[in-house]
C-alpha cells in the first residue's frame, strides 16, 4: 500500500510539471496573440485552438492532482450536520471513490466509443487527430482515481499506525 | 427519468463524492436511460472546456495568485491602510476593502477568506477587536469579492447564457459598491460602539510614499477594467494582459518574484483552475440533457403560472437561490442553475445581466448563511475559533445584506445603467 502511494505521488510530480509547463505555453500562446492582434494586421491562426485544448488536458489531469489532496469541491453537508467522526468521514470518502471509479468507467467507454468514430477527424487549425485532444478525458479519468485511491490508502496506513503505537 | 436524474445526483452529493462526478455520472445514466448517443457524454465533457471565452477564468485565477506571490496585494493593502487606517474600525475596513480588490481575482471566496483572512484577523485582535466579529467580516468581505469585476462567477454565467461579459462585469460595479460600503458602515458602527480604535493617522507624507509603492499595484485593476470598456480587449484578452502585468511588475518593479515562486503560483494556479472548471466540463453534459427534455422551459412555464409577475418571481427566486446557496459552493451553484433559471427570468422580462446580478449576490450571502455556510467554515478556521461562535456576529451583516438584495433586485437601473452608457 505504501509503495503504492509512494509511486502515486512520483507520478504526480512529473504529471504537476507537464501541466505547469502546459500553463505556460497556453499563457504565452494567449499572450502574443494579443500583442499580435493588437499591433500588426496579423493573428496567430492556431492560437485559440492550441490552448482550448491545453485547457482540457490541464483541467482533467489537474482534477486527479486536486483529488491527492482532497480539494475536488464536494458538499460536506452531512458530514457537518451529522457531526461524523474522523473514521466514518473516511467511510463516506471511499464509497465516494467506488462511485468516482462507476464515473470514470462509465467515461472511459464513452470516450473509447468517441474516440474510434473520430480518430481520423483532424483539428481545423493544428491539423491534429482529434483523438488527441478526446484523449485527456479517458487519460484524466484513470489519473483521478489512481489519487482518490492513493488518498484513500493514506488515511488507512495512518490509522493502522496510530492503532500499533 | 429525468426525475431520477436529479434523485441521483442528490444522493451522490449528500455521500460527499466530488460534485463533478456527480454530475456526470447522474446525468450520464440519463443519457443510456434516454438512449441517446454513448458518445455524447464525452463530447459534452470535451465542449464544456473548448471555449476561447472560458480561458478567461484560468488567466484570471492565475493573475490573483500571482498578486499575491508579487507583493501586489501587500502594497494595496498597506495603501488603503495609510489612508483609512485611524478612523474608527479602521482595521475591518482595510479588510473589507482588501477582499474587495483581489479576492475578486482568485474567484473563490473561501481562498479570499483564508488568503487576506490570515493576515488580518491576527492584527486585528492584536488591535483589541472581539476576534468573533473579525472572523464574521472576514467572512461577508469575502463574499462580496465574487460581485466586483472581474468575477469567475460572473464568467460562468455568461458562458452558461450568452450575456455579454463586458456588460455583466460594467453591471456590477454599483451593487458591489453599494454591498461594500453597507459592510464598511456596519463595521465603523461595531467598531464606534465597542471602541475599537483605528491605528495613528498617517502624515501625507507617508501616504505619498506609500501610493508611490502601490501605485503599480492600483494600476492593475485600471488596466484589466479600462482594457475591457474600452473595447480594446475581450475578457480572455485582459485576464492574459492581467497575468503578464502582475509578472512584469513582481519581477522588474518590486522585485519580489523569483523563478521558483512563479512555477508555484502556476501550480496552484493548476489545481485552482481544475477544481473549478471540472465542474463546469461535466455540468455540460448536464445542461445539454436538461434542454434536450425542455427543462428551462418547463421551469419558466411553472414559474410564469404560479408567479404571473416578474416582481413575484423575484421574491420566489431570491428565498430559492438564497437556500440553495447556503448549501451549494457558489461555482456549482451557478454552473447549474443559470442556464435553468435563466430563460424563466427572461420570459418574465427580466433583464438577463440584471438576473445574472441577483443570482451572483444570492450564492455570495448563501455562502455566510448558516448552518451550512462554506465561508464561515473557512473563516472560523482561520480565526482559531469554534464554528458556533461565528454564528452571531454574522446575522446582521446577513440582514444588511438581504436588504441591499431587496434593493437592487427591485430597482433595475442599479445594475443597468452602467451597461447602459456602454451602448
Amino acid at each position: 500500500m505504501s509503495s503504492y502511494i509512494k509511486c502515486v505521488d512520483g507520478i504526480n510530480k512529473i504529471i504537476r510539471a507537464i501541466l505547469i509547463a502546459m500553463f505556460i505555453v497556453m499563457f504565452l500562446t494567449a499572450f502574443a496573440q494579443v500583442i499580435i492582434r493588437n499591433l500588426t494586421t496579423g493573428s496567430i491562426p492556431w492560437s485559440d485552438e492550441l490552448c482550448r485544448y491545453l485547457i482540457v488536458y490541464i483541467v482533467w489531469m489537474g482534477a486527479g492532482l486536486a483529488a491527492r489532496s482532497n480539494r475536488l469541491i464536494r458538499m460536506e453537508v452531512l458530514p457537518s450536520l451529522a457531526k461524523m467522526s474522523e473514521k466514518n468521514l473516511h467511510i463516506m470518502y471511499a464509497v465516494s471513490t467506488v462511485i468516482s471509479i462507476g464515473f470514470a468507467v462509465l467515461t472511459i467507454y464513452c470516450a473509447v466509443n468517441v474516440i474510434s468514430i473520430n480518430y481520423k477527424t483532424v483539428s481545423p487549425a493544428l491539423q491534429l487527430s482529434m483523438a488527441v485532444p478526446y484523449s485527456a478525458i479517458p487519460i484524466g479519468c484513470v489519473y483521478l482515481i489512481m489519487n482518490m485511491l492513493a488518498s484513500d490508502f493514506e488515511w488507512l496506513l495512518k490509522k493502522k499506525e496510530a492503532e500499533q503505537a | 427519468m429525468i426525475i431520477w436524474m436529479f434523485v441521483l445526483m442528490f444522493v451522490l452529493f449528500i455521500l460527499t463524492v466530488p460534485v463533478a462526478t456527480s454530475l456526470g455520472l447522474a446525468s450520464a445514466i440519463t443519457v443510456f436511460g434516454l438512449q441517446m448517443p454513448a458518445g455524447l457524454v464525452v463530447q459534452r465533457f470535451f465542449s464544456g472546456l473548448n471555449s476561447f471565452t472560458l480561458l478567461a477564468i484560468p488567466f484570471f485565477v492565475l493573475a490573483g495568485v500571482l498578486m499575491e506571490s508579487a507583493g501586489i496585494s501587500q502594497r494595496i493593502v498597506d495603501f488603503v491602510a495609510s489612508m483609512v487606517g485611524h478612523y474608527h474600525g479602521g482595521l475591518a475596513t482595510i479588510l473589507i476593502i482588501s477582499c474587495l480588490f483581489f479576492g475578486a481575482l482568485s474567484g473563490s471566496a473561501a481562498a479570499t477568506a483564508a488568503a487576506i483572512g490570515s493576515i488580518m484577523i491576527p492584527s486585528m485582535v492584536k488591535r483589541g477587536y472581539d476576534v468573533r466579529f473579525a472572523a464574521a467580516t472576514q467572512a461577508s468581505a469575502a463574499g462580496l469579492a465574487v460581485i466586483i469585476p472581474p468575477s469567475i462567477q460572473m464568467i460562468l454565467y455568461c458562458v452558461a447564457t450568452n450575456v455579454s461579459i463586458t456588460s455583466m462585469f460594467v453591471a456590477g460595479v454599483i451593487p458591489g459598491i453599494l454591498l461594500g460600503m453597507t459592510e464598511i458602515l456596519y463595521a465603523w458602527f461595531v467598531s464606534r460602539k465597542n471602541g475599537y480604535a483605528g491605528d495613528r493617522k498617517y502624515t501625507w507624507r507617508e501616504r505619498g510614499q506609500s501610493l508611490r509603492k502601490a501605485i503599480w499595484a492600483l494600476f492593475m485593476p485600471v488596466i484589466i477594467l479600462g482594457g475591457i470598456y474600452s473595447g480594446i480587449f475581450t475578457a480572455t484578452e485582459a485576464s492574459a494582459v492581467a497575468v503578464a502585468y502582475a509578472i512584469f511588475v513582481g519581477f522588474v518593479v518590486y522585485r519580489e518574484l523569483t523563478l521558483k515562486k512563479l512555477l508555484q503560483s502556476f501550480g496552484e494556479a493548476v489545481i485552482l483552475v481544475a477544481v473549478i472548471m471540472f465542474v463546469l466540463s461535466t455540468a455540460d453534459l448536464f445542461a445539454y440533457v436538461l434542454t434536450f427534455v425542455q427543462i428551462p422551459n418547463k421551469v419558466a412555464n411553472f414559474f410564469i403560472s404560479i408567479a404571473g409577475n416578474k416582481y413575484v418571481f423575484l421574491v420566489l427566486i431570491n428565498i430559492f437561490l438564497l437556500v440553495v446557496g447556503m448549501f451549494f459552493d457558489p461555482g456549482p451553484g451557478m454552473i447549474i442553475l443559470a442556464p435553468i433559471l435563466a430563460p424563466a427570468a427572461i420570459a418574465l422580462g427580466i433583464d438577463p445581466i440584471h438576473f445574472g446580478l441577483i443570482m451572483v449576490i444570492n450564492f455570495s450571502i448563501g455562502a455566510i448563511t448558516p448552518p451550512f455556510a462554506v465561508n464561515l467554515f473557512v473563516s472560523s478556521q482561520v480565526a482559531g475559533i469554534k464554528y458556533e461562535q461565528i454564528v452571531r456576529p454574522i446575522l446582521p451583516y446577513i440582514a444588511l445584506l438581504l436588504i441591499d438584495l431587496v434593493i437592487i433586485s427591485y430597482v433595475p437601473p442599479l445594475s443597468l445603467f452602467l451597461p447602459g452608457l456602454l451602448g
